[in-house]
């Protein structure tokens, strides 16, 4: 049975569609005088929603300056990231590296927790070389560890300016998005709700409407819902990674977020920093909106909408907090289903020497 | 056409029960349905890029002219980029007036261009020259992470690119390259960016 995915160009679902006076049944609703409900349309469109649903960039971190330009005989470890794993088909990584190499230069990608390895080996003119499906980087699926460390090497001669890690669109028999596709029968995988793909025969012109159809679209929309979403993700690089680095130094990280319109409950981002701690406890300020702070972030009022997440002493590894994302003052008028932007911003406690902070992401769900 | 909501609705506040078989069925409920797939498909699935230039403060403040890249495979529900970024781009030298420049283009990983390319400049850009907006400068004061702490912000703003002699910052267009590998290319002259972010726009009102 196809769960289909939709070619594109999608129409999307059209709420007036099912207006009281409209018969209610079931179909497709692809000539403009079929007004008969669409439950087909929607289906599918939320088939596609569990094929392409966050699928999207997790990790893109440049290093200009050549900072990231080594030399090695072997695979040197070089800089780590966090991920976080999503529900649903996604389990593996495309991972992109812009450089090049005068000799023999090679990037490695280890998942620690999926245990999985992918190597680039790096072209000799500057250009993104990929990795090739399905040979991307395996990583762990939601819901044993709720992350994937990810860990970078090198070996040769390597000048690498740039490296992403995205989730692709899942595109099970390669024919999407030009044609119909198909999702697999059943479950979606980690689904918290229940979740199924549908099949076009279950929302068939012959069908009646309450036929178990409503309350699985719910069950989907539930599930793609509750999926992850990154906000930002930082990997310092510093040869050597030795001692003290100030990757992640004396001044704030800033990224700008659109926060959505209206939403129930409240995104929560995750936080997870990976420090050295040689310094034993130190603090991060995270600023979660613009505010009268903003060119600095100090946690001393009127510091305002700034969370501080104190780091344990831990000694190299990745520690994780949750922090509420409230919406700031708007920078300028956006869409209807946009809050507005907001600023989310990180940095140490100036007063401290310890900043030894090495990568940080932050998710929602 | 479709429309997605100003206030998104919650998919849980559509109780089970009025999705049952066997219940009648109201012609809310498939309505709120498919507000509700479309605010997932289209508002809140549409991609977020965040992108992290300079990870470390440890390496010279010195201004560059550089291609910075944010690439990413566009949703099926994409129609136009908002692209936002932190720029570094210092107060020139009284007396000397060197154009400093962010040129933003959007194009297929291939190279082969889309939309674009939309400009940021610290001096008014010559007649003619579409897409002229103007570029935050910082202060020439303080030094290294001091300095850095004080990168303002610039946007393409969320304006539509309907008139071709629209002259200011805008929207990039997707057209009908969905589901497709692209890339927005910021291209600098004397401007550092320390990070930038991509967010797919779909746009009900104008469609």
């Amino acid at each position: 049975m196809a769960r289909a995915i939709p070619a594109l160009p999608v129409v999307p679902a059209e709420p007036r569609r099912f207006a009281p006076r409209l018969p209610i049944l079931s179909g497709q609703g692809t000539v403009p005088a079929d007004d008969v409900g669409h439950w087909r349309d929607m289906a599918r469109e939320v088939n596609l929603s569990l094929a392409t649903g966050n699928a999207s960039v997790v990790f893109e971190q440049w290093w200009t300056d050549a900072q990231f330009h080594v030399n090695s005989g072997a695979f040197v470890f070089r800089t780590r990231v966090a991920i976080p794993p999503l529900s649903g088909y996604h389990t593996l990584v495309r991972l992109s590296v812009w450089g090049s190499t005068p000799a023999a230069g090679v990037v490695r990608f280890r998942g620690i927790n999926a245990v999985s390895l992918v190597d680039i080996a790096l072209p000799g003119v500057l250009a993104w070389t990929d990795s090739i499906g399905p040979a991307h980087l395996a990583v762990v699926f939601a819901g044993a560890p709720s992350y994937e460390e990810i860990t970078i090497e090198t070996t040769g001669s390597c000048q690498v300016d740039a490296i992403k890690m995205e989730y692709l669109d899942i595109n099970t028999g390669g024919f999407w998005p030009a044609l119909d596709d198909a999702l697999p029968a059943g479950p979606v995988p980690g689904s918290a709700f229940g979740a199924n793909p549908m099949d076009d025969a279950e929302v068939g012109v012959d069908k009646p409407l309450s036929s178990d159809v409503g309350i699985n679209i719910l069950n989907n929309l539930r599930d793609l819902e509750a999926r992850e979403r990154v906000y930002l993700n930082i990997a310092g690089f510093d040869p050597g990674l030795i001692a003290v680095d100030e990757v992640i130094g004396a001044f704030p990280h800033r990224l700008t977020v659109p926060v959505l319109a209206a939403r129930q409950p409240k995104v929560e981002l995750t936080v997870a920093v990976y420090s050295v701690g040689t310094g034993g406890a130190f603090d991060l300020y995270v600023q979660r909106s613009e505010n009268d702070s903003f060119h600095d972030i100090s946690a001393i009022p009127p510091g305002g909408d700034v969370a501080t997440i104190t780091i344990p002493a831990t000694v190299a590894g990745w520690d994780f907090f949750t922090v509420e994302l409230t919406g700031g003052r708007d920078f300028q008028p956006c869409p209807g289903y946009y809050h507005g932007l907001t600023t989310l911003a990180i940095r140490p406690e100036f007063a401290l020497a310890t900043r030894n902070v090495q990568s940080i992401a932050m998710w929602s769900r | 056409m479709a429309r997605i909501p100003t206030v998104v609705p919650d998919v849980a506040a559509m109780p089970d029960a009025q999705a049952y078989v066997g219940r009648p069925v109201l012609w809310a409920t498939p309505s709120n349905m498919a507000d509700t797939t479309n605010a997932l498909l289209l508002g809140r699935h549409l991609r977020l890029i965040p992108v992290t230039f300079t990870a470390t403060d440890t390496i010279p403040e010195a201004v560059q002219s550089y291609t910075y890249r944010i690439r990413w495979v566009s949703s099926p529900g994409a129609q136009y980029v908002w692209v936002g970024f932190w720029p570094l781009a210092v107060n020139p030298v009284a007396g000397s007036v060197p154009v400093q420049e962010v040129a933003a283009t959007l194009q297929f990983v291939t190279g082969a261009p889309i939309d674009g390319p939309v400009y940021w400049r610290n001096v008014p850009a010559p007649p003619g020259l579409a897409g002229h907006g103007r570029l935050p400068l910082s202060p020439a004061v303080g030094g290294g992470a001091f300095r850095a702490a004080l990168t303002p912000f610039a946007q393409t703003g969320w304006a539509l690119p309907i008139d071709p002699l629209y002259a200011g910052p805008r929207l990039l267009d997707l057209g009908l390259n969905q589901a497709a590998d692209v890339e927005v290319t910021l291209a600098t002259l004397d401007v550092r960016l320390y990070s930038g972010i991509v967010i797919e726009v779909f746009r009900p009102e104008v469609t």
